[in-house]
């Protein structure tokens, strides 16, 4: 067993929580002042699939668990599930798309992605931290920043609407953060 | 250069300059403010032999050599407090800094970077209530001037610590004074809590869940009066802490205590904190002399601090502390 502080636990991390197995889908420090440090968690569960949210203490002791990751190809979506295959054993694996309903913006059909297993069942997607997306259209300005009107709003071939400078123009391919949808630089 | 090259051979991401030029404006115009008022800009050491003892806070440290084989510990403040309050103290009158201060262990990006920049002032003869008139004055000029997204109208809506608790949780904060009883409340709504926790954990457990998410719908909220159980160097009255702090869209901008003044109160909570603060991942060595500094000085003095990157960010609309700095922690690490 593998025990922890709340204080290191990161996102994307698996843990033992009131004895289920939980994935951390998102993780912020908060210290309210003064007084003590806590941890901010949203936990999906890996049987049920139910998201809850709790606050920790950093100094708390977690159990880190471990769980497998494999690559395959994805397919498509439908309402209810993300669909892959694994490209050696042409076996398919159901997602479903609830609590993940943010990973069809960095889906593209015919890629490859890691794909994480609890107990045999695949349970989540592993997004890389940036991808690249083609811009399909630039049209659509939307106001910026108010410090920089440099700025503008284009849709990718995912649907997700990014905030890029206005040098982009439809066809180009930029580099987004998963984690944030923030654009982070050209790749022509 | 190609921007792919420029980031090589640079580091961290392209410069945005307008943010750069805005900012710069951003921080003269908050000396400009405070130099209107009459406050003395001051410079405090960053680089520091000892700490308040705050568990609640990690701490950066690192090592002095006076020779090669004679060395001494010191850390990187978490906050200019101890060596402003020497200079309220020895009779500075009323002093403003913006300086640079350190916290470990936080998480990246958003709200947080571990090098940040912090405003802090000292103003004599007022309470915590007045200090309030100073902040509202001090966001409205920035925003004024620099014709932030935002507008604010003030007076900045205030709510007591006691009456939000009441509004979001349905209970009294008087009655529930002790462990057990506060326990109750937190299992009653599906909150977590182990039988040795404190009161003061507990109830931050429950203030996290229920009340401070609940004040993001407020552009400007005070929330103010905090118990006092929850150990601060706010002076204290009636069960209360004479301390406030400031949310904006739900974002902790800044926070503000009459600053307690007695030898006796300031030791007892000195040595409680030393003790809890066993329990950091960083140790440092306590100031040794704060609770005494005071001993002479009569009158209120009350302080606020506040997040200079966070304010930047929600002036403007940014999402992001990272978004507002040249060199942020996760562009440069």
């Amino acid at each position: 067993m593998c025990m922890i502080k709340a204080g290191q636990i990161s996102k994307g991390m698996s843990l033992r929580f009131k004895g289920d197995p939980y994935i951390v889908m998102e993780r912020e420090f908060v210290n309210p002042g003064k007084g003590s440090a806590f941890v901010r968690l949203k936990l999906k569960n890996l049987i049920s699939g139910a998201v809850i949210k709790e606050t920790i203490k950093s100094q708390d002791q977690v159990e880190d668990i471990l769980v497998e990751t494999k690559e395959a190809q994805y397919l498509y979506s439908d309402s209810e599930s993300y669909h892959f295959m694994d490209n050696s054993t042409f076996e398919q694996y159901a997602i479903p798309v609830e609590g993940l309903e943010v990973m069809k913006n960095y889906l593209k059909e015919g890629e490859t992605y890691q794909l994480i297993f609890w107990e045999d069942h695949p349970i989540d997607i592993k997004l890389p931290f940036k991808i690249v997306l083609s811009v399909t259209n630039a049209e659509h300005a939307v106001k910026g920043d108010t410090v920089s009107n440099i700025t503008k709003s284009v849709v990718t071939e995912t649907g997700l609407e990014v905030k890029v400078p206005i040098f982009i123009k439809e066809g180009d391919r930029i580099l987004v953060k998963t984690e944030t949808g923030e654009y982070v630089e050209r790749v022509n | 250069m190609k921007r792919k090259e420029k980031m090589h051979k640079f580091g961290g991401g392209i410069i945005d300059f307008e943010i750069l030029k805005k900012r710069a404006e951003f921080l003269q115009l908050t000396r400009r403010f405070f130099i209107e008022q009459g406050y003395l800009e001051v410079e405090t050491p960053i680089l520091s032999p000892y700490l308040i003892p705050e568990p609640s806070l990690e701490i950066f440290k690192t090592t002095f050599y006076i020779r090669s084989e004679q060395s001494l510990e010191c850390y990187l403040i978490p906050s200019p407090e101890l060596w402003m309050k020497r200079l309220i103290a020895q009779g500075a009158g009323n002093i403003f800094q913006v300086t640079k201060a350190f916290r470990n262990c936080e998480s990246l990006g958003k709200l947080h970077n571990p090098e940040f920049t912090l405003l802090e002032w000292y103003t004599e003869g007022h309470d915590y209530q007045e200090e309030i008139v100073v902040l509202e004055r001090l966001i409205l000029f920035l925003s004024e001037k620099m014709h932030a997204e935002t507008v604010f109208s003030t007076p900045f809506r205030r709510i007591s610590m006691h009456e939000a608790f009441h509004t979001h949780t349905g209970v009294d904060l008087d009655e529930v004074a002790d462990e057990e009883s506060i326990r109750k409340v937190a299992r009653h709504r599906g909150i977590n809590v182990n039988e040795d926790e404190s009161w003061e954990e507990t109830f931050h457990k429950i203030f996290l869940t229920l009340v401070e998410p609940a004040l993001a719908k407020e552009k400007t909220i005070i929330l103010y009066d905090y118990p006092e159980k929850i150990p601060t160097f706010a002076r204290t009255r009636e069960g209360y802490s004479e301390r406030w702090e400031l949310y904006m869209h739900g974002v902790e901008i800044a926070n503000c205590y009459t600053e307690e003044m007695s030898k006796q109160k300031l030791k007892h909570l000195f040595e409680a904190e030393a003790q809890r603060k066993k329990r950091c991942a960083v140790q440092h060595t306590i100031d040794p002399s704060l609770p005494d500094i005071f001993s002479d000085y009569s009158g209120d003095c009350a302080g606020v601090a506040l997040g200079m990157d966070r304010l930047f960010m929600v002036l403007f609309g940014f999402q992001s502390v990272e978004r507002v700095l040249p060199f942020s922690f996760s562009k440069i690490f």
